[in-house]
């Protein structure tokens, strides 16, 4: 027989999980961290951040523009939202670039940007671009691979001077949190799987590329995503 | 606790302190873990339930004979007469009274309701939990959970620091 409980603190971890999992809002779940350090261990550990992200999607925290602008009362992310004052989500500062190579963020997902680097003049193929998937939040990045020469002999390449990429949701069977990076052509989309780093000719065609909203959670609550 | 009735399958369930608990297999099974126990056959007995005392064990299968769906004999009369609405007003009264136990028996029922499995006695028994550390300042959450501040000073700062938004 367990000795009776008379203190919260008293809760195994993973009985503190089930109940902390049932938290709605990202600030109650930052002020029970905050209560003592055994509910923050709980709270910290990356495992339960990873289920807490796949049970409660990432509150939409604000427009990016050239200026982030932070979701206002009475918004319900108001709160969350003002985690991210002043917080840099260039991630230009992260990434490996030389003068005069840059990136460009081109889109949002899930807390993760997709930064594109200037095309490479040397290689003929104007539209090749430099791919980067970054987590601003810890700054990690992965670089993206080149489309292979296969799949890029299969466009007239006249009609890919402008090649658009997208961050989109990954396939259901990858899990909650996975993702895929879409590179639409106008004759049709390659695929990135940013696990295998594996590239593949996506059949569909083109669609608009959607706006840079930006959803995630608050630094001090946030899993690595990448 | 349950009456027999004809044709209805009981369980025996034995709490550590030697009380004997017999309940219909179906109001066990509202226990995951009970219910795999059943399915596995590991229960062609008696179940013994090792960590939960026979006054909370009371309390799980009181709360799980007014939960198990009502497909019974008694049940089917229930929902012919009564609407699902007003079924599940009544439940949410009767959780209500179910749930004003004291915070000793409240961290126990949790326990069980863990261990147990039983998603719904968890949810009702974390609500409080939840609630309070939605509604309360940092010192009333640590009062009402009896939680002590263990932080060393300089590490409380920089988690104060970190998490400063969410107390403004």
């Amino acid at each position: 027989m367990a000795p009776p409980a008379t203190s919260m603190a008293d809760i195994p971890d993973v009985m503190l999980e089930e109940i902390f999992l049932r938290l709605t809002a990202a600030e109650d779940l930052a002020r029970a961290s905050t209560t003592c350090p055994s509910f923050r261990r709980v709270i910290a550990d990356h495992a339960f951040l990873r289920r807490y992200r796949a049970l409660h999607p990432p509150p939409l925290i604000g427009l990016l523009q050239d200026t982030f602008s932070p979701a206002q009362p009475p918004h319900p992310s108001a709160v969350a939202a003002r985690a991210f004052l002043g917080f840099d989500f260039s991630c230009s500062s992260i990434l490996p670039s030389t003068p005069g190579h840059t990136w460009r963020p081109v889109d949002f997902f899930d807390g993760r940007a997709l930064l594109v680097g200037p095309p490479n003049k040397e290689d003929r193929q104007f539209w090749v671009k430099d791919l980067a998937v970054c987590d601003p939040i810890h700054h990690r990045y992965v670089l993206l691979p080149a489309i292979p020469d296969d799949l890029k002999a299969l466009a007239p390449q006249l009609d890919l001077l402008t090649l658009e990429a997208f961050l989109a949701p990954g396939q259901n069977e990858e899990g909650p949190l996975s993702f895929r990076v879409m590179c639409v052509a106008q004759f049709g989309c390659f695929s990135v799987d940013v696990k295998t780093l594996q590239v593949e000719f996506f059949a569909e065609l083109s669609k608009h590329l959607p706006g840079r909203l930006y959803a995630g959670f608050p630094p001090s609550l946030c899993a690595p995503t990448i | 606790m349950a009456t027999r009735e004809a044709g209805k399958k009981m369980i025996m369930l034995k709490s550590p302190d030697g009380m004997e608990f017999e309940v219909e297999e179906a109001v066990a099974m509202e226990s995951q873990t009970i219910r795999k126990m059943i399915e596995d056959d590991c229960a062609d007995t008696a179940i013994l339930i090792p960590n939960i005392n026979s006054k909370i064990l009371s309390r799980v299968i009181e709360y799980c004979n007014k939960h198990v769906p009502t497909t019974g004999a008694t049940g089917a009369a229930a929902s012919d007469t009564v609407a699902p609405a007003a079924l599940a007003e009544d439940l949410k009264i009767w959780d209500a009274e179910f749930i004003k136990v004291n915070r000793a028996t409240r961290f126990d029922l949790i326990q069980a309701a863990s261990y147990l499995n039983i998603k719904g006695l968890l949810d009702l028994t974390s609500q409080t939990t939840i609630d309070t550390i939605s509604d309360n300042s940092l010192e009333e959450i640590r009062s009402f959970l009896s939680t002590k501040n263990d932080y060393l000073p300089e590490e409380e700062q920089t988690i104060r620091r970190e998490n400063q938004w969410a107390f403004q």
